[in-house]
């Protein structure tokens, strides 16, 4: 993809406001039911990077969890971005390959 | 002013100065191109420094027809005369209670949006016309755009003014500009003025005259001044014939502008088209809001948000403007066609998140009664029952531990990096799910809710990773009155950062709620 460039009186350049430099040991995660609009849209979330898969499942639960459906799914098949992928739960987000601003997404199995 | 000399032969036939009155068209003249020079020691470009680096080209600014002629003092006696006629209105709305014959209460939350989101704005118009006035090298568009930049402050003192009859009794009316600079949903307005803003004078002009303008007012006005004619509103109502004829004045501005400016130079067809394609996408973003309340917000609903859009966008627009500008070689806005695809989907996508969020809004929302289910069950017959209805039934069961007998969405969600709205809008081929994109820039990655907003970053990426996203903010930290004390005290600390006080939750557990009932118990008018 080819970016444009800001037509201005100076050279224009900036730092992003919102890059992983400004949250430190932590990591901005989004997460997304699939084909469940209950939840208008995905969710944001400011975790630490060496947090354990577990441990951020449980911290989304208690968002997904409101909804009545959750606690019926046995297995849920997870995308990172669209990639499919296989978390685990003794397994850090970094470790998992997750980075600022990943989207991680999720169906029933 | 407004006499000018001329010599005339006396009877005894000697050559003397008489005064003669002005032509409207020669005092129209005198005042504004009559005011211009040419500078003799002082370089014209270190008058005019923004005139040229935006690429525009102007050979002659002297082609340029003025589309309305205004003189300052008729401008001055017009304007008086409307304010005189809307404040004896609105004195009497207010001597009379007015308030309380309005169709119901939750109608405010409407007008609670507009002066959050749309007043602000008129404030920023009103700066940004001043910029116009200042920089833009020609002397009619410059005196034009005075005139805007006049008529924007009116508008914001007057629509002030018809709110603040409402914040004595009623929610959500007591910290408009500090929330504008603050709260999570009213970030999406802010944001698009500041990005026309912090353009220069020529892309400036074509957002706001010509894209916002003309193109898009009557899909903002007509809601909510009909609105307000529906549900007995008299001061918003009186504000809107107020501000009509200014109104018109600023869509002739637009069309002028463009049609100027690509006559001018063939160099410019190409740079206007792209600020058409940004802007339309934009401004329709935006208004997305107004879809929200139309179908949703007012008790007495005027028109749904789809027949608005095929009547003031399909026919008019498409079908009318882009028509003429085919000549110059203009073509519809890019991402016109998903905004048609999207029309039976995005005022129900746009409620359900404000619905969602509404423990952190300064306005109430409500799940729609019975009546108002089948109204948009009519409106939208292949969307409505299909997805959104469901999401209603669900949400009475859900309870959370916050106030109202309802869902609500208890974490934050994710934002778009342009037009700043919860990334909620249905894709039409896959009702299923929302709209994702995302495209990485140095390193980072940057989330889009359309492909519109995603090519409008990908042409200026470095504006856009500016962006002051409401979400990120909190989680750095950025939006708390006080350091929270635990996690339960997150949200109650934005809050009061917000300045959110009675104003949040849903409206049958809301003070607006409570009151109303009490003002009307002897009355059978009260919704319930």
């Amino acid at each position: 993809m080819a970016f444009g460039e800001v037509k201005a009186l100076y050279k224009y350049e900036f730092e992003p406001r919102d890059k992983a430099e400004v949250f430190g040991d932590d990591i901005i995660v989004y997460a997304y039911w699939i084909d469940n609009r209950f939840f208008c849209s995905a969710s944001a979330w400011r975790v630490p990077k060496n947090m354990k898969w577990k441990d951020f499942v449980n911290q989304i639960s208690s968002l997904y969890g409101l909804d009545p459906e959750y606690k019926n799914v046995k297995k849920w098949e997870w995308f990172h971005f669209d990639e499919s992928f296989k978390p685990e739960d003794e397994k850090t987000l970094i470790e998992l390959g997750l980075r600022h601003k990943s989207i991680v997404k999720f169906k029933p199995a | 002013m407004g006499y000018t000399y001329v010599k005339v032969k006396n009877k005894g036939g000697a050559t003397v100065m008489a005064k003669k009155k002005l032509t409207l068209a020669q005092k129209y003249h005198i005042y504004t191109r009559g005011l211009d020079w040419e500078p003799t020691y002082v370089n014209k470009k270190d008058i005019y420094p923004y005139a040229e680096y935006e690429g525009i080209k102007i050979k002659d600014w002297n082609k340029w027809e003025d589309p309305f002629r205004m003189t300052v003092d008729a401008y001055w006696k017009y304007q008086a005369e409307k304010d005189r006629r809307f404040y004896a209105i609105l004195d009497g709305f207010i001597q009379n209670q007015g308030h309380l014959t309005l169709s119901d209460a939750r109608y405010l939350n409407s007008i609670k949006l507009f002066i959050q989101g749309v007043t602000p704005l008129e404030y920023m118009a009103h700066r940004g016309f001043a910029f116009v006035a200042r920089h833009l090298p020609g002397a009619g568009p410059r005196t034009a755009g005075f005139f805007q930049s006049m008529d924007e402050l009116r508008h914001t003192q007057i629509e002030v003014h018809a709110g603040s009859n409402f914040n004595r009794y009623y929610d959500g009316f007591h910290s408009m500009t500090h929330m504008h600079d603050r709260v999570w949903y009213l970030s999406v307005p802010k944001s698009y003025f500041d990005d026309a803003v912090t353009a220069g004078p020529f892309e400036y002009i074509t957002a706001i005259s010509f894209s916002f303008e003309y193109a898009l007012t009557n899909l903002l006005f007509v809601p909510f001044m009909s609105g307000a004619a529906y549900n007995g509103d008299t001061p918003t109502m009186t504000f809107g014939f107020s501000a009509q004829s200014d109104e018109s004045r600023h869509m002739t501005l637009g069309l002028q502008v463009v049609k100027f400016l690509l006559e001018q130079h063939e160099d410019n067809v190409p740079i206007i088209q792209a600020w058409i394609d940004k802007w339309w996408w934009r401004g329709y973003r935006l208004t997305s809001l107004v879809a929200a309340m139309m179908d949703y917000m007012l008790p007495k609903r005027v028109m749904s948000w789809k027949e608005s859009f095929e009547l003031y966008i399909e026919d008019q627009i498409l079908e009318g403007l882009f028509r003429d500008l085919e000549k110059y070689g203009i073509r519809p806005p890019l991402h016109m066609e998903h905004s048609i695809k999207e029309k039976e989907f995005l005022s129900h996508d746009v409620y359900w998140i404000l619905f969602s969020f509404t423990y952190a809004a300064a306005f109430h929302t409500w799940i729609p009664n019975e009546a108002e289910m089948e109204w948009l069950s009519e409106k939208y017959p292949r969307t409505f029952n299909q997805y959104y209805r469901p999401l209603y039934e669900k949400a009475r069961e859900v309870k959370t531990p916050l106030p109202g007998d309802r869902f609500y969405y208890l974490s934050l969600p994710q934002l778009c990096q342009v037009c700043q709205i919860p990334m909620g809008f249905s894709d039409p081929d896959d009702p299923r799910n929302v709209v994702q994109r995302h495209v990485e820039y140095k390193g980072e990655v940057y989330h889009f809710c359309s492909d519109g907003c995603k090519w409008i970053f990908e042409r200026e990426p470095e504006k856009y990773i500016q962006s002051w996203l409401p979400v990120h903010e909190i989680y750095k930290g950025n939006c708390f009155a006080e350091p929270p004390k635990g996690p339960d005290d997150v949200v109650p600390q934005v809050l009061r950062w917000y300045n959110i006080q009675t104003d949040n939750f849903d409206y049958f557990v809301s003070e607006d709620y409570k009151n109303w009932k009490e003002w009307h118990k002897d009355m059978a008018t009260v919704v319930v």
